[in-house]
């Protein structure tokens, strides 16, 4: 039988696996026939914006720049998305992080604890917070 | 009940007995909590009523962990299974 499933998700991209098992766990369960939301809280914000290539000279070995970019999840945020999944994110924890006012991935909603968060869980059979 | 541990800390086994009590218990390892897998560390939770322990594939291969033999290798297919359909109740820690 169909479930819903809720993850908040606490941390970025590039900082740690949190956000690649997020993703993979999405695309099984919503492969399963499974409804899942992901509620994006502290760094996990990050990952509701648009991915931006960084002008100017980078201080950085290639060798990094590839394993950082390897770990960002803009494309697979908008797979989950185009699949099913419901992401809302926490707009005061955008705003502590100065990227408020930055674009949206397509699909993803602007949220807040109060209330999209409380939607999510009244709504939810299961939910998984994914924190460091 | 299931435990979902993605990190490593040093109260783990404080944690999973104050919260599971000695309900039986099952542990997914995904992250670097794929250490807790080692045959020392599962002799260490063994004793916290923990019937079995799962370890996330993808998170196991990037890593060198040698498994104890008690620890069930899984892929996300069986990870949904385990959280919407097996436990009752799942804590992430």
């Amino acid at each position: 039988m169909p479930k819903t499933l809720t993850i908040m998700l606490l941390s970025g991209a590039a900082e740690n696996e949190d956000s690649i098992f997020a993703v993979k766990l999405t695309k099984a369960a919503l492969k399963r026939g499974h409804k899942v939301n992901i509620f994006l809280y502290g760094n996990g914000v990050n990952l509701s914006k648009k991915e931006t290539t960084i002008q100017g000279p980078l201080h950085i070995a290639e060798r990094l720049l590839n394993h950082i970019e390897d770990t960002k999840m803009g494309k697979e945020m908008e797979e989950v998305i185009k699949m099913g999944a419901n992401i809302a994110t926490c707009h005061t924890n955008e705003h502590a992080r100065g990227i408020e006012a930055c674009e949206y991935i397509e699909g993803v909603k602007w949220g807040d604890i109060g209330h999209t968060f409380c939607d999510f869980l009244l709504t939810s059979d299961v939910l998984l917070a994914l924190n460091h | 009940m299931l435990f979902v541990l993605n990190k490593l800390q040093n109260n783990i086994g404080e944690l999973i007995q104050m919260l599971g009590g000695p309900e039986d218990k099952s542990l997914l390892l995904i992250g670097d909590a794929v250490n807790y897998g080692s045959p020392y560390m599962v002799e260490k939770l063994k004793p916290l009523f923990v019937e079995d322990i799962y370890v996330a594939g993808d998170a196991l291969e990037t890593r060198n962990v040698d498994l104890a033999p008690d620890c069930q290798v899984v892929d996300y297919d069986e990870i949904v299974s385990m959280i919407m359909d097996e436990d009752e109740k799942v804590l992430a820690i």
